[in-house]
């Protein structure tokens, strides 16, 4: 039963029922626009805490060491907070460290934005496999066929790279030279061999592609919604009047 | 046997351009992933300024390389916007956002080419399209992060950023080179 | 039914490929097409398709015909497609889509069926290949033979009454010849077909021909059928093979051994090995595609660990690696200057370097990754021999080489064995091991095994199907 995530034409799956791919990726939209466009960590808070839960719902093991990295990053937040915008009444004293309230508000801020966005992002990703997401997006949002053909194609692609990079960085150091290409004429050299490599391939995959009929390949189109989308949209709206309301 | 790079007439997009792009754009959404570490390592090392400078024009890298591979236009922006599309598919950090980035940037970029009517893909072309991606990268950038420093200091990043993406573009022309006359 | 009048064709209207050709495929029939790689064939065949024209920006003087329709005027072209089918030198680059169920739904697509029915289709497709419990995986995790079947089949996949065919044998094992051979032979059988195979190789379809053109520099040329059966390669291997092993001479001191090795990754791919090289020897080591030719020269080499046993190399020698894909062995921008750096890390002067390679004046500024297939090859063969002087892995090193360039291969490894240089190959070439390989090891069922050098080139070609 392995096959029902990473398709990307519907295989019999009726079992689980999923919203459409493209109303999940505008609530993700919608919502991203709205964490660059708020501030108050009082309004961001409620919709931060909701989306990450929802996002570790729908797909804990896929998404949660992503908001491991928000905590990195959000130590580099917190010194830039400190270096950049520490003003203000004082909010605690460490002795070393002092901490005024604008740098707290900016790092609270920032750290609330980040993880909105993150959390937005990682539910659509826990929910739909990349491929879905593109058949996704040509079949309802009109992707054209070429750009969906593009992105199938990477990632197509994505575990010949991978053996390809693992190649070169072997036969650099086979040649004694250091195995991450750092400077600037390894890294031309490197994305050199390895696009080469790829156009070539590329381009007989194109005319066995222009031979099979590419040309007369028109996608289907149409998007059906459930009781999902039903309540994708009404978590959206829900959310947006909070924040209007609570101006 | 061996075929010229050049594909189709024009500036139609032929079905091996859109694999062109497929190229790019896996290579480019696992070296951006890859060079996160190069970025933050060289952060610790050289601070705001100087890593902008040595590191950040990756990022603004595969609009003039598909640009001066394809020469054909959009080739620029598409270049961009692919790799971004692939990282908000994927669980990555950026997510969707990466997307904004995506789109924001290779539009900047791909102004570069239109700004000479797309009949010119050399050296300063490249260049000149390494280097306004810069502007959207720093808004976005500042948006996001609060980064809204006094005038004096967002000039100084403004140029560091386009100081590193005349230098990636110009890296990314002369890989073409390499990669073109095949 | 294929006719073919071009007086002139290429990539860009300065530099003519291929002229004054003049072929024709009578309907129901099977014609083959040789030539030296280089000559043309492939650019013929994308002249006869259209594909030149339409797709890679070539151009073409003269006329062409596929049964009915014209090639290189656009409403024939774009119906082409479901009247042709190409199977190309190497199928693996024809996947597109990242599982084979969407490749199948896709080419199905293509082909003119409603998603709907594609996905049927496809699901009873890939059953009856055999491929069931893998249509949702990556295509990466199929097997290279599985590879090979799904793309020849997706080729045929709408019964095309023109098959084209280019350089089938090239990057092909035992299993994907006798497939393309058996195909073939189905489609004699039907009435109307139509035939055109381009290879290099006519040993492998000698048998199923009708008949025969050769492309050369100043054109083509039809050939006689008993010229192809008269120098069957088949009885010239066996001669060969014969006559060699009492050349056999005396090889030096170890140079490399292997004892109790076992290589693979979760599961053992192969297990307890145990080679031994000699100074000057050359080893084959033979197996389908998939079966660990490539990861235990790899093993050897240092790029994976072994699962137990150990690698010991002799004192002072040193195992280098080269790949199938010599590309990513290259890492500057002139030939000259990989042979300088090459130099200078090894100690090895630059103009022994250059002495090996008789073509090196003309190429001396060029990047690597323009050079031809087979100079590509040299030169990472060359480079190799600077920095292990000790045992050169080769993996694949005959694909895709035609009888000229192989001469070349052999003699560079022959000058070089001279030198004390040991090789270690893998292959699947007969030509390989009837010509250049002192001892062969098969790998079967997880083992490696010694062979007679010359029954196995002989049980090569009767396992493709291929008539004494």
């Amino acid at each position: 039963m392995q096959g029902c995530r990473g398709i990307l034409f519907e295989n019999r799956c009726s079992r689980m029922r999923k919203p459409s791919v493209s109303v999940v990726f505008i609530y993700a939209l919608v919502l991203t626009s709205v964490a660059l466009l708020l501030k108050d960590p009082h309004r961001l808070l409620p919709i931060v805490v909701f989306n990450v839960s929802l996002s570790l719902i729908a797909g804990l093991r896929k998404v949660w060491w992503l908001y491991l990295l928000i905590l990195v990053a959000s130590v580099g937040v917190f010194t830039n907070a400190i270096f950049f915008a520490n003003t203000g009444p004082v909010v605690m004293d460490a002795g070393f460290l002092v901490v005024r309230e604008n740098a707290l508000k900016a790092f609270v801020t920032v750290t609330l934005r980040v993880a909105l966005i993150t959390g937005v992002g990682a539910f659509f990703v826990a929910l739909f496999e990349p491929l879905e997401i593109i058949k996704g997006f040509t079949r309802e949002l009109y992707m054209p066929a070429s750009i969906s053909l593009s992105l199938s194609y990477a990632l197509r692609l994505l575990p010949l790279l991978r053996r390809d990079l693992e190649e070169i960085m072997f036969f650099r150091r086979q040649r004694g030279y250091r195995k991450r290409p750092l400077s600037f004429g390894e890294l031309a050299s490197t994305l050199s061999a390895l696009l080469i490599t790829g156009f070539e391939r590329a381009l007989w995959s194109g005319v066995s592609l222009e031979l099979r009929g590419f040309r007369n390949y028109r996608p289907s189109h149409g998007v059906s919604f459930n009781i999902c989308d039903v309540l994708i949209i009404t978590a959206l709206t829900a959310q947006l009047i909070y924040i209007v309301i609570t101006r | 046997m061996t075929a010229p790079k050049s594909s189709g007439a024009g500036k139609t997009y032929t079905v091996v351009d859109f694999l062109y792009l497929g190229v790019i754009a896996v290579v480019f959404a696992v070296l951006f992933t890859l060079w996160w570490d190069v970025y933050y390592a060289v952060k610790a090392i050289l601070g705001p300024v100087g890593t902008r400078i040595l590191t950040y024009g990756l990022w603004f890298m595969p609009i003039p390389l598909a640009a001066s591979l394809i020469r054909k236009p959009f080739a620029g922006l598409l270049g961009e916007v692919l790799p971004a599309l692939l990282e908000a598919i994927f669980p990555t950090p950026g997510g969707i956002y990466n997307l904004y980035y995506g789109i924001a940037q290779g539009l900047a970029g791909e102004a570069g080419y239109a700004v000479f009517r797309y009949r010119k893909y050399g050296a300063v072309q490249a260049a000149v399209s390494g280097a306004l991606p810069a502007i959207p990268a720093l808004i976005l950038d500042a948006v996001l992060f609060e980064d809204i420093y006094p005038w004096n200091e967002m000039v100084v990043l403004l140029a560091a950023l386009m100081i590193s993406g005349v230098m990636y573009g110009l890296i990314a022309y002369n890989a073409s080179l390499s990669i073109r006359r095949k | 039914m294929i006719t073919a009048k071009i007086a002139e064709a290429g990539f860009s209207e300065d530099k003519p490929i291929i002229k004054n050709i003049f072929v024709e495929s009578p309907r129901a029939s099977v014609t083959l097409l040789l030539g030296e790689s280089g000559s043309g064939k492939t650019t013929f065949l994308l002249s006869l398709t259209g594909v030149l024209k339409f797709l890679l920006n070539g151009y073409i003087n003269g006329v062409v015909r596929i049964d009915d329709l014209n090639p290189l005027e656009m409403n024939d072209y774009l119906k082409l497609p479901s009247k042709i089918g190409f199977i190309m030198q190497d199928p693996e680059k024809q996947l597109v889509m990242p599982t084979p169920f969407d490749e199948t739904v896709f080419t199905l697509q293509m082909k003119g069926y409603s998603e709907e029915e594609a996905v049927k289709r496809a699901r009873e497709l890939l059953e009856k290949a055999g491929l069931s419990n893998k249509i949702n995986l990556h295509v990466e995790n199929l097997s290279g033979g599985e590879k090979r079947k799904l793309s020849i089949l997706l080729s045929i996949i709408h019964q095309p009454q023109i098959l084209i065919l280019d350089e089938p044998s090239a990057s092909l094992d035992v299993e994907g010849i006798r497939m393309v051979r058996e195909i073939i032979r189905e489609y004699k059988e039907r009435e109307d077909i139509t035939v055109l195979i381009a290879e290099h190789k006519p040993v492998f379809y000698a048998d199923l021909i009708d008949n025969a053109f050769i492309i050369e520099k100043t054109g083509s040329k039809p050939v006689a059928l008993e010229t192809l059966y008269k120098s069957s390669a088949v009885d010239v291997a066996r001669h060969q093979c014969a006559e060699e092993s009492e050349n056999n001479g005396s090889f030096g001191d170890l140079v490399l051994e292997t004892s109790g090795l076992d290589i693979g990754f979760d599961k053992p791919m192969i297990r307890n090995i145990n080679l031994t090289v000699r100074r000057g020897e050359v080893l084959g080591i033979l197996g389908p595609n998939g079966s660990g030719k490539t990861t235990l020269l790899k093993t050897i080499a240092g790029f994976y660990r072994p699962l137990t046993g150990e690698v010991r190399v002799g004192e002072g020698g040193r195992v280098f690696y080269v790949p199938q894909n010599p590309d990513l062995l290259f890492l500057f921008k002139t030939v000259e200057k990989e042979l300088k750096e090459t130099s200078k890390k090894t100690s090895f002067p630059v103009d022994e370097l250059v002495e090996l390679i008789p073509w090196y004046p003309s190429v001396r500024g060029f990047n690597p990754h323009w050079l031809s297939h087979g100079q590509r090859r040299w030169l990472s063969i060359v480079i190799a021999y600077a920095y292990s002087r000790g045992v050169i892995l080769l993996d694949e090193p005959s694909t895709g080489l035609d009888y000229v360039r192989f001469n070349h291969l052999k003699r560079l490894i022959s000058s070089l064995k001279k030198k004390g240089v040991s090789f270690l190959i893998s292959t699947h070439d007969p030509r390989v091991v009837g010509e250049i390989v002192d001892k062969v090891y098969v790998i079967d069922s997880g083992r490696l095994i010694e062979v007679d050098k010359c029954r196995v080139v002989e049980e090569y070609y009767s396992r493709t199907g291929v008539p004494a």
